[in-house]
């Protein structure tokens, strides 16, 4: 009686194919957009807008703000620091230093403009940047109204309010923790507000995306 | 203090360039095939080949200036936020990638034969299919041309770029760059032979007009912002105002009165004119040449137009007020 061969079940092609469509189904999941940034807002948390209050009449410009914003957030001293002061010169000799950062605003220009979704704004009001998409186009830096975000090799960096420092939300970032003159402040806004009325401010500093920033 | 951009380099513009010609070459070859069906059909062929190029060079370029280009071409996740004009631009240069390349594939002889098996099972469908890709590349190729100066529009860190009118004159242009392009294309392969002179007129009245178009909408545009632009702060009013004054008068007074007004419309424009007193070749010849002269000058306009946008000082204007 002849003894046929059992039909092979497994043949060179049908490995091959197996494979691919394996190769194919590994890189859709992969494709599978994540839940973009934009939308980290937990319901549940309570809706405030924390901000900074900068009192030019006390900064000395000492730069201590940039220094502990160097050390609390790892920038290399060599890269563009997260808080930077700027000297304004004015005439009949007025010199006032300013510190600035992001300015957390509410409407975020550069949140509109991320393509990836990158960039989001929590129920806190802090704007912060999910380096895991960003792609480094460059956009939030056109959109912002003051030059904020800038770039390192992972991506778009700036100000988080020291939230990825381990500081909680609500509390004193590194830098006003730093300020010697007691110029730099942060808070809640409406906190904040009397205080920053009493020392001179109208209203939060005018720009087209309502920064949460007092100048005074 | 207001500060010049700094973030977008040469690429950018580049980008801005190629991709609203390119748009405006299918275009326009599109229109001609149209207006034309069987002549010129190695000019289409040619131009439809180049608005493809356009776009793909346009796009590496972009993607030689982001700082994570690999994670830039995982299209679906990077350009997935559909608010930002730079995804929506992404999603439609890559519609008018896959359409230039199927219409300028099957409008080539020598391609179109590679499927020579299915064209001769059904004959006609050829002919159908390239219909229905070019009519289909026309959407993508027109919100390229717009999308380009969308993109700076919808940025407000820039007051300059912060007008209806910069979307509308990068359309004129890309469009008139396309039109100049692919008429200088129909010359050079050899379509002008046996063009009327009466056509030769139309063709050149189509390149004066377009000259004038963009003259019109570019003069405009700096007048707007020598008068402070759209911005209603006094800060971006200013930044507005040093932005026009440096394209005037300024650092880049040169290039914008040399290569963009002179060469890039006033030139074409009277080229153009002269052509039409000119018999033959010759008058084709000016013609052509004044097409290709606002080529430059497009390009250098979107240059000049990245490199002079500033910041408005939101900072000091509010230090000023309380000083």
């Amino acid at each position: 009686m002849d003894r046929r061969e059992p039909a092979r079940s497994v043949t060179r092609r049908s490995v091959l194919a197996a494979a691919c469509v394996a190769a194919a189904s590994a890189t859709l999941a992969s494709c599978a957009p994540r839940d973009a940034a934009a939308s980290t807002e937990d319901p549940s948390e309570k809706r405030v807008q924390y901000g900074f209050w900068m009192d030019s009449r006390n900064c000395v410009g000492c730069a201590s703000c940039v220094a502990a914003c160097r050390q609390a957030s790892g920038t290399p001293e060599d890269g563009e620091a997260r808080r930077k002061t700027v000297a304004y010169r004015f005439e009949r000799g007025r010199l006032r230093f300013v510190s600035l950062s992001c300015m957390h605003c509410a409407q975020p220009a550069c949140l509109a403009a991320c393509p990836a979704g990158a960039i989001g704004k929590r129920a806190d009001g802090i704007v912060v940047v999910d380096q895991g998409r960003c792609i480094g186009c460059r956009y939030c830096h056109e959109a912002c109204p003051f030059g904020t975000p800038h770039y390192t090799p992972q991506g778009m960096d700036k100000c988080d309010c020291c939230l990825g420092a381990g500081v909680e939300p609500g509390r004193e970032p590194y830098c006003v923790q730093a300020c010697p003159a007691d110029a730099l402040h942060f808070g809640e806004l409406e906190e904040m507000r009397p205080q920053a009325e009493a020392a001179g401010a109208t209203d939060l500093l005018e720009a087209p995306t309502g920064p949460s920033f007092f100048l005074t | 203090m207001i500060e010049l951009q700094t973030a977008w380099g040469w690429p950018v513009a580049l980008y801005l360039f190629l991709g609203g010609l390119g748009g405006g070459m299918f275009l326009a070859a599109t229109v001609l095939g149209f207006v034309r069906r069987k002549r010129h059909r190695r000019a289409r062929a040619v131009s439809f080949w180049a608005a493809f190029a356009c776009v793909a060079v346009g796009l590496l370029s972009l993607l030689a200036e982001v700082v994570l280009p690999c994670r830039a071409l995982l299209v679906w996740q990077s350009f997935s936020h559909l608010s930002s004009w730079m995804a929506l631009g992404a999603w439609g240069a890559l519609a008018a990638l896959v359409l230039f390349f199927a219409t300028a594939f099957l409008t080539t002889k020598k391609t179109s034969r590679l499927l020579s098996i299915v064209w001769e099972a059904h004959p006609g469908l050829r002919g159908k299919v390239r219909t229905a890709c070019s009519l289909a590349g026309l959407a993508p190729a027109l919100f390229l041309a717009f999308y380009t100066g969308m993109l700076l529009r919808a940025a407000p860190g820039v007051p300059f770029w912060h007008s209806a009118l910069l979307p509308c004159l990068f359309v004129v242009s890309a469009l008139g760059a396309g039109t100049n392009a692919v008429t200088a294309l129909v010359v050079l392969t050899g379509g002008a032979r046996k063009v009327s002179r009466r056509r030769r007129r139309i063709v050149a009245g189509v390149v004066m007009g377009a000259a004038v178009a963009e003259g019109v909408l570019l003069f405009l545009f700096v007048a707007t912002m020598l008068q402070g632009g759209s911005g209603l702060l006094p800060t971006q009013q200013l930044a507005a105002q040093t932005s026009a004054e440096m394209l005037l008068s300024g650092g880049c007074a040169m290039p914008f009165w040399g290569l963009v007004v002179a060469g890039g419309l006033v030139a074409p424009f009277v080229l153009s004119a002269l052509s039409l007193f000119v018999r033959g070749k010759a008058g084709w010849r000016i013609l052509v040449f004044g097409a290709l002269l606002t080529l430059v000058g497009d390009c250098t306009l979107r240059f000049l137009f990245l490199h002079v946008g500033a910041s408005a000082d939101y900072v000091g204007q509010a230090l000023l007020a309380i000083l």
